[in-house]
């Protein structure tokens, strides 16, 4: 029996600040996920949805969001119908979880939809909404929001690694690269590495374009049985691993090095083993830049190369095309920007269409192995693996 | 109908008895004194207190003093992206004060004037009241004075 579920469709609604609402957003993704399968899948054939949303009842003053989003989209799921919050996690949860209903046979064919409509009429309501992702009574409410806790880590990753300010730069730049070849992404015109250098001051060490955007964006995927994916596509693209590993939300209570995230190697070696492959076997990889640092730090701790050295690694162009691995060919969150649910169903969007051979001038030559990751904070993490061959 | 548009959240925890159990936190610190829960039954101290003991999960908790000098793990100077209503810059640290690790802010201090590894004394700020309770407080470190 074929146990690994597949991805059979994918759609986009464009990433950045959008004239859209919360359903109009919800609406495209699901459409253009539809209009992608060409009439092969229709709503009633999807009989289990996930929708991945972060603080719709901040944002859209809207809870309830699976059936809200099911009848925007013409959706009766007869076997499951669930939201995932995970903060920025939620995405990459999404997937996983309607992968895990589907191998025990409890759906047959699962529509995951991701969306977030972060852009407010007033705007200093903003980051207050997203500082309601961190510990309200202990962090958030001391003005911390999720730059602090990575400018902490980047502070700590240069003083023990000698990573540099012109390293961390070079992920702004190289996704920035990327994301001018994505008609999706937010950022279509690149930056250079004076300009990130020069940026409007964040916190230190972090500028503008080390910080992933607050966005609106939504995305959508279909999910099925390795069976019934062979009724919708020649080309399905195979769930063969996942892991994930939470250690806990206040920043307080990270590890005692932040330059060292444990969690992340844990959900990495439980993905990698599930999959039955090495680091080095991942062709393509879609991983969780929500800030420069992250980058860096997520490339080691996934393996592609040794501790520290995940500065050298982008430096080098290990990263990018015609290195090691390729990461964020869709231009990552600092090119596309971060609508907190719908980034990493937008990440599986892209391994899909690169596994797929599908993704026109961002085309990763020969993809056959690919890698998705979010994470909720440095001490939080999921991992899915996904590869053009069935290995169960 | 007429309705002034809503764009507030209140940033800060309610401190008062009625809302909260963790309220005596508040009590000591307006009254000079940083505490934190520890386990009667295991002993083990834990930031932010918490109504259980997250190792041994025992309900017996008593407040315990942190001790009046901890040391800046690591920082960050803030100038954009954070909540409206706070200082630009804000100097954000992490400090080890005896076993736990706070997040918190430093205040009365100018950027150059940080770095890991000094020497901070908790204090407190005031922040603002609820029609519930009026006055609220939260903890924050400032650079601990040469004698």
């Amino acid at each position: 029996m074929l146990k690994n579920p597949a991805i059979v469709a994918a759609g986009l609604a464009k990433f950045g600040v959008r004239e859209a609402s919360y359903k109009d957003l919800i609406s495209e993704a699901g459409q253009a996920c539809f209009e992608a399968a060409g009439g092969a899948i229709k709503p009633k054939d999807i009989d289990g949805f996930i929708i991945c949303t972060v603080m719709p009842e901040r944002t859209a003053v809207q809870s309830h969001t699976a059936s809200m989003a099911e009848e925007c989209l013409g959706i009766r799921p007869g076997a499951m119908s669930l939201r995932v919050e995970h903060m920025c996690q939620s995405g990459n949860l999404g997937i996983r979880t309607a992968c895990a209903y589907i191998m025990a046979g409890l759906c047959e064919t699962v529509m995951v939809v991701g969306a977030e409509k972060l852009q407010v009429p007033v705007p200093d309501e903003i980051f207050l909404n997203m500082s309601t992702g961190l510990d309200r009574d202990w962090e958030a409410c001391q003005g911390v929001t999720a730059p602090i806790m990575f400018a902490m880590c980047a502070q700590a990753h240069m003083r023990k690694y000698g990573t540099t300010r012109e390293q961390l730069a070079k992920v702004a730049v190289k996704n920035q690269v990327h994301s001018a070849k994505n008609p999706y992404a937010q950022f279509q015109s690149g930056v250079t590495i004076e300009q990130v250098l020069n940026a409007k001051r964040i916190t230190t060490p972090f500028g503008l374009f080390d910080c992933s955007s607050i966005s609106d964006g939504a995305a959508a995927v279909i999910v099925t049985s390795a069976e019934r994916a062979k009724d919708y596509t020649v080309k399905p693209v195979y769930f063969i691993g996942t892991g994930q590993s939470v250690h806990g939300l206040t920043f307080a209570n990270h590890y005692e090095d932040l330059s060292h995230w444990p969690p992340l190697k844990q959900a990495a070696e439980s993905a990698y083993k599930m999959a039955n492959i090495k680091p080095a076997d991942v062709d393509v990889a879609e991983i969780h830049d929500c800030f420069t640092i992250a980058e860096i730090i997520t490339s080691e701790e996934l393996g592609f190369c040794g501790k520290g050295e995940g500065g050298p690694f982008v430096e080098s162009g290990q990263s990018d095309y015609g290195g090691q691995v390729v990461i964020n060919p869709r231009g990552g969150l600092l090119g596309c920007g971060h609508p907190l649910g719908a980034t990493g169903v937008a990440q599986t969007a892209e391994i899909f269409r690169q596994l797929r051979g599908e993704a026109g001038e961002r085309q990763v030559k020969g993809a056959q192995i690919g890698l998705t990751h979010n994470n909720s904070g440095p001490t939080e993490h999921v991992v899915n693996i996904y590869s053009t061959e069935v290995v169960s | 109908m007429t309705t002034n548009y809503v764009a507030t959240i209140d940033p800060f925890p309610h401190q008062d008895k009625k809302f909260n159990k963790l309220y005596p936190f508040y009590d000591h610190l307006k009254q000079g004194r940083l505490v934190t829960t520890r386990c009667r039954e295991c002993g083990h101290i834990t930031w932010p207190p918490k109504t259980m003991c997250p190792r041994c999960a025992s309900d017996q908790i008593e407040w315990t003093d942190l001790p009046k000098e901890g040391v800046i793990v690591e920082y960050t100077v803030a100038e954009r992206g954070i909540p409206a209503g706070f200082d630009i810059p804000t100097i954000f640290v992490l400090v080890q004060i005896g076993e736990v690790r706070i997040l918190s802010r430093l205040m009365n201090a100018r950027p150059d004037q940080v770095d890991i590894g000094m020497a901070v004394e908790p204090g407190l700020v005031i922040v603002p009241g609820t029609p519930f309770s009026e006055e609220r407080v939260l903890p924050v470190f400032k650079l601990k004075q040469k004698k």
